[in-house]
């Protein structure tokens, strides 16, 4: 259960490698956390991943293999982390990037990040959300990209996936209203991860580590929650509205 | 009747995470025993009139249990007059247990700060009142209990028969070693529902609590309101209020006629508006002043209607959105009588600029009951609530709890909604004994609630 005052018990992270999950782990890591599951590709990585995890003395730390863009193994993944006991906050953080130019010359490429990003994102979300109603409590993290607020002919294409699992986050949250579940979105522009090329560091970048507060912030208050980072992109959402 | 009422979100009455379970009312000891038999595996948990500020009559996924009908219903009380008895079901909430007693004379022999509760949710977290020192818990007065265990079995629990470990088991066990449906206990006879109140005010601290530590008359309902916003030099001062039942030939003959009627509850409420943005250092500290200035510092004596003086958690009961829109966080803690610095430490955190504090109460208790969950230890009662938006509360009330524990006191699960499960076994030590007995009456973990999954118990 997450407690009166926003402490997790456990959490379940979709794309285990993440920087924004570790870092996220790291900041609601306490003496409460006692269970972190983390579903992934397997490779040496995750399971350093998980390494580190357990030296910061969590109890149950585990992995599961998982692939964003296999859905049709997404059922028995999020079955078997449930099963093993009650997930606070599943964080949905797997995802991939390319090159526009990459994408427009090679369409596949496109498709298998429209797979991962959007159909995979949108397929796990779905089955976590059946077993937040069955367990009735629990909240999803989505991180989304502002590219999907705003077509921009230099990223339309990750904009789309971006647009589409956005609109299915808030939706989400709006159907488990009720249920004791909800989703808590965190718009950003960039964040400074491995992902992150060098030249894209710009005055919107933030450091991982103010996503993850974003998300402990989030976790603390109650009800679904609609977060931009940093807050100024709230406003060039509102701009965006402005008929020309 | 089975009366499906659908599902519901449950908060505590404070602030918590919201889980929902699946409510059903049932009226019958058949009907709990037929639910029992097909219970998910999320099980069930009995809920009373939801006055637990945590989450110990939640349970996300699973069963709410609500009584009904004659299990909830003061008319079918019965009172022994030449045993000075009554038997109460379950459900019936204190309110409405105390008119039809106070109708004939009687009253209860300890009165929570809420008669709100129901009888069942009385004992199931072990409530005592501000005469512990003199009369212990309610589940003290109590002589029988009748509760269905995990196999849909109806038990007659007593504490001095065969079944004591279970009837101790059951006091204070979050209804998870079965549901209660009745309780035949001890009542005292009044000729009022009025006390006779002293009010005095202290300076601080250490006066306080010298006051409390003063002999008081047997039954007397002793406790001391602090002041969390005054001055340094005045750290700690309240306002130590001694009280006894008074007799009818005291009242002003005005009053004597309807001597034996229960007043009202709840009459201020901020359910429909937030008064958080009135709360600040500034009017908490005038309130406060107010509060302390109304107390001579020579002693007042006065007459004031029961529901005004011992059940004063209803007057403000509604007032939870004066602790914003992230409501309060209950934290109350027993220490022994030599730890006074356990509780300067505890204060001392209320005291910082924008921890404003309406609650913070102080009072001894005495002899513990054999209950092997039962908060009550010899020793001091602090009941503080903060507003749970203040930065950092986590952490600051961590570090009450080492000091808690370092004191060899313990906190109230039935008010908790935070600490730490690795701490529980240490708060209770008697916790792998409850577990066997709880084992035994529930085999098959039936009973669970958020509280019981939160904290592995």
């Amino acid at each position: 259960m997450i407690d009166a005052l926003g402490n997790v018990q456990s959490i379940l992270v979709l794309g285990g490698t993440s920087d924004i999950a570790m870092a996220t782990i790291e900041r609601l890591a306490s003496a409460r956390l006692n269970r972190v599951v983390l579903a992934g590709r397997p490779s040496p990585t995750l399971e350093d991943v998980a390494q580190r995890i357990r030296a910061m003395g969590i109890a149950t730390v585990t992995t599961i293999p998982f692939d964003a863009a296999d859905p049709r193994r997404h059922s028995e993944v999020i079955d078997e982390a449930f099963d093993g006991g009650d997930i606070d906050v599943t964080l949905v953080a797997a995802g991939v990037g390319y090159e526009q130019q990459d994408l427009e010359t090679n369409p596949d490429l496109a498709v298998r990040m429209a797979t991962t990003n959007f159909v995979g994102a949108m397929s796990a979300g779905l089955r976590v959300g059946q077993r937040i109603r069955i367990q009735g409590h629990g909240a999803i993290v989505f991180v989304t990209n502002v590219a999907g607020r705003r077509p921009r002919r230099s990223t339309f294409v990750y904009g789309a996936t971006q647009a589409g699992i956005d609109n299915f986050a808030v939706g989400l949250g709006k159907s488990l209203r009720g249920s004791g579940g909800r989703v808590i979105v965190i718009r950003v522009d960039s964040v400074r991860t491995k992902l992150l090329n060098p030249a894209a560091d710009g005055p919107a970048t933030i450091d991982r580590t103010v996503v993850a507060s974003a998300i402990a912030d989030g976790l603390r208050r109650r009800g679904n929650r609609v977060t931009y980072l940093p807050a100024s992109l709230r406003t060039s959402n509102l701009l965006r509205r402005i008929p020309v | 009747m089975n009366l499906d009422a659908g599902v519901a979100p449950f908060l505590g009455s404070r602030s918590s995470e919201l889980s929902v379970a699946r409510v059903i009312e049932l009226d019958s000891i058949a009907l709990i025993g037929d639910r029992l038999s097909r219970v998910a595996s999320r099980g069930l948990v009995t809920r009373g009139n939801g006055c637990a500020p945590g989450d110990a009559a939640r349970n996300g996924g699973g069963e709410v249990v609500i009584l009904g009908g004659s299990l909830a219903s003061a008319q079918r009380m019965t009172i022994n007059v030449d045993s000075h008895t009554a038997i109460i079901p379950a459900g019936v909430t204190l309110d409405a247990a105390l008119r039809t007693l106070l109708h004939q004379g009687w009253f209860l022999p300890v009165s929570p700060d809420t008669r709100q509760m129901t009888i069942g949710g009385a004992l199931a977290t072990d409530v005592a009142g501000t005469n512990h020192l003199s009369r212990g818990t309610l589940a003290t007065h109590v002589n029988a209990m009748w509760i269905v265990n995990g196999q849909g079995e109806l038990l007659t629990l007593r504490p001095g028969d065969a079944t004591a470990d279970m009837f101790w088991a059951s006091v204070g066990g979050l209804g998870l070693t079965g549901v209660i449906t009745a309780v035949e206990l001890s009542v005292i006879p009044v000729t009022s529902a009025w006390v006779d109140v002293a009010s005095r005010r202290y300076g601080n601290l250490p006066d306080v609590l010298d006051a409390l530590m003063q002999p008081h008359a047997a039954n007397s309902y002793v406790s001391a309101w602090i002041d969390t916003a005054a001055p340094t030099k005045a750290f700690g001062r309240g306002v130590v209020s001694t009280a006894r039942l008074a007799h009818v030939s005291e009242l002003p003959h005005i009053r004597q006629r309807d001597a034996l009627e229960l007043g009202a509850v709840g009459r201020v409420s901020t359910n429909r508006w937030n008064i958080r943005s009135a709360m600040n250092n500034w009017t908490v500290r005038a309130l406060n002043e107010a509060r302390f200035r109304a107390a001579s510092p020579a002693g007042g004596q006065e007459l004031r209607p029961i529901s005004d003086h011992l059940h004063s958690r209803d007057s403000t009961a509604s007032l939870s959105r004066t602790y914003g829109k992230r409501g309060s966080v209950r934290y109350q803690m027993c220490i022994p009588l030599d730890r006074i610095d356990v509780i300067a430490e505890a204060l001392l955190l209320l005291a910082e600029p924008g921890r404003q504090c309406l609650w913070a109460s102080v009072q001894r208790l005495g002899h513990p009951n054999p209950a092997p969950l039962s908060f009550a230890q010899e020793g001091w009662s602090v009941d503080l609530e903060y507003p749970a938006d203040i930065p950092e509360l986590g952490r600051i009330l961590d570090d009450v709890d080492e000091s808690v524990l370092a004191a060899g006191g313990r906190v109230n699960l039935a008010k908790d909604g935070r600490i730490r499960p690795q701490l529980i076994d240490q708060f209770y030590p008697q916790l792998p004994r409850w577990r066997a007995i709880r084992n035994t009456m529930d085999p098959h973990g039936k009973f669970t609630s958020d509280l019981a999954r939160r904290l592995a118990l």
